[in-house]
């Protein structure tokens, strides 16, 4: 990819990538890493993606190493936590807040989801057309996870909303 | 109780809730956070983009947190009458700690990691020995990679402390040795993580026993467990008798690059045993000894 092309991308897409590999991953510094090899691959093999896709492209670049963090995450917590004092998680600008340990247990395809919807505001429609379902599977990937969050994060007392609205926990 | 509300309520409260979301969000980026991406990005043209540090990360934690996870998931998934959260637990503690104070885990492994698409010219297959030494009071960790095909040092890392030193034999055609601070690396609650994790996988059934096994005279059962929206397939063997984990494989469907594809990681776990400090040279977890087996005139790089 030229640099005018790299530079249009960035300018375009680079602040929301980056937003949502923060979200994604927890952590601005791993956000950070997560958002600049998303760009360094569209630099090496962005050529054939065409100027309509290049956002599809970055999303679903994003995401699937967004991904592959969680994976490399949940294994190397397992073995620190034997190793070394807990300390607490970076933030290095954006503090982790507690729905975040929930929001970790979605899959990568609800977080972003839940990231296009209500940090990026899109449509279901818009949201369809980055991630690749249709309209109705976006809708319903959404209001999934919102409702799978909510339960867990109801059931444990915590989060903005803490009415009980049914579930394990009522009895 | 169950509190009853007509749709009109529920949707009202889950909007709420949605709003509360939005208040947990990253703010937008700061110029500074994306003038160093950008320079970031714009630095590594090159092919592979898999940093030392994630491959480092995973390999040197994989194979036990896989282990400790599917033996979470197997124990509950062979003890329906006690699937609580209590009781994974105490199975994912049983699996970890293992390790006796004062004595140093020593894990003998191989790994092999091989990448089936389009795109499996800009991943190269491993083929390694995997090499661990964990030391019980949290010192130290030293891992060593070496090329089963003809016995040479591919990495070691040394992690003492709160410094992480590594170095890799070839990276990109060159050696390359350097330094992190890992002071401020996250270290999560783990085993509250796992159980959190356990409990979803066994909520939705994804973990199930398709099988036994017998493997030099002793029982084993066979895990299959799908996971991470159904692109990762995970088969264990596991001894019946401590649910220790004898193989571990794990299929990993994925898309890179926007091109299918799949990649395919295998870890075996050939010897698990704890040593005496003693029975290790003095040194043994220090960064020198990283950088005493570099290629001579590697510089150190500091992140």
């Amino acid at each position: 990819v030229d640099d005018e092309r790299f530079e249009s991308a960035w300018g375009a897409h680079g602040p929301a990538v980056l937003r949502y590999c923060t979200y994604s991953t927890g952590s601005s510094q791993e956000g950070e890493d997560v958002a600049a090899e998303t760009f360094a691959r569209f630099l090496a093999k962005g050529d054939h993606v065409t100027p309509e896709h290049v956002e599809a492209w970055l999303i679903r670049v994003a995401r699937n190493l967004c991904a592959s963090h969680h994976r490399t995450a949940r294994r190397r917590t397992m073995l620190q936590s034997r190793l070394a004092e807990q300390v607490p998680a970076e933030t290095g600008g954006w503090a982790q807040p507690d729905s975040w340990e929930y929001v970790r247990r979605l899959s990568e395809a609800e977080r972003l989801t839940i990231y296009l919807r209500i940090a990026e505001v899109r449509s279901f429609a818009d949201i369809a057309r980055l991630v690749g379902k249709s309209e109705s599977a976006a809708k319903m990937t959404f209001y999934r996870a919102i409702d799978r969050l909510r339960r867990d994060m109801q059931r444990d007392g915590v989060g903005p909303d803490t009415t009980l609205v049914g579930g394990a926990d009522c009895v | 109780l169950w509190e009853v509300l007509t749709v009109s309520e529920y949707n009202d409260s889950r909007e709420a809730f949605v709003d509360g979301l939005r208040a947990d969000m990253p703010p937008a980026a700061g110029e500074d956070a994306l003038q160093r991406v950008k320079m970031q990005a714009l630095g590594s043209r090159r092919a592979s983009v898999e940093s030392p540090l994630r491959q480092w990360s995973w390999r040197m934690a994989g194979g036990l947190a896989a282990a400790a996870a599917v033996v979470a998931v197997a124990a509950l998934a062979l003890a329906p009458g006690q699937q609580t959260a209590a009781f994974a637990r105490d199975r994912a503690a049983e699996a970890l700690l293992f390790q006796t104070p004062g004595r140093v885990l020593h894990i003998e492994a191989t790994y092999t990691e091989r990448w089936n698409g389009k795109q499996s010219k800009d991943s190269s297959d491993l083929d390694q020995r995997w090499s661990i030494w964990a030391d019980a009071d949290g010192r130290g960790v030293r891992e060593e990679l070496t090329d089963r095909r003809d016995g040479s040092l591919d990495e070691l890392r040394v992690r003492t402390n709160d410094r992480l030193t590594v170095f890799i034999s070839d990276e990109g055609g060159k050696p390359r040795l350097f330094e992190q601070d890992m002071s401020n690396q996250p270290v999560a609650t783990a085993l509250d993580d796992m159980v959190g994790y356990m409990r979803a996988r066994i909520v939705d059934g994804s973990a199930t026993v398709t099988g036994a096994k017998q493997i030099d005279g002793e029982k084993y059962w066979v895990v299959e467990w799908k996971a991470e929206e159904g692109d990762i397939a995970t088969t264990v063997t596991m001894r019946t008798s401590d649910y220790r984990i004898k193989t571990w494989a794990q299929d990993v469907t994925t898309t890179k690059d926007g091109s299918g594809g799949t990649q395919e990681e295998r870890v075996t776990f050939e010897t698990v045993e704890q040593l005496e400090p003693g029975s290790l040279p003095d040194g043994f977890f220090s960064q020198n000894a990283v950088i005493d087996a570099a290629t001579p005139g590697t510089p150190l790089e500091k992140r």
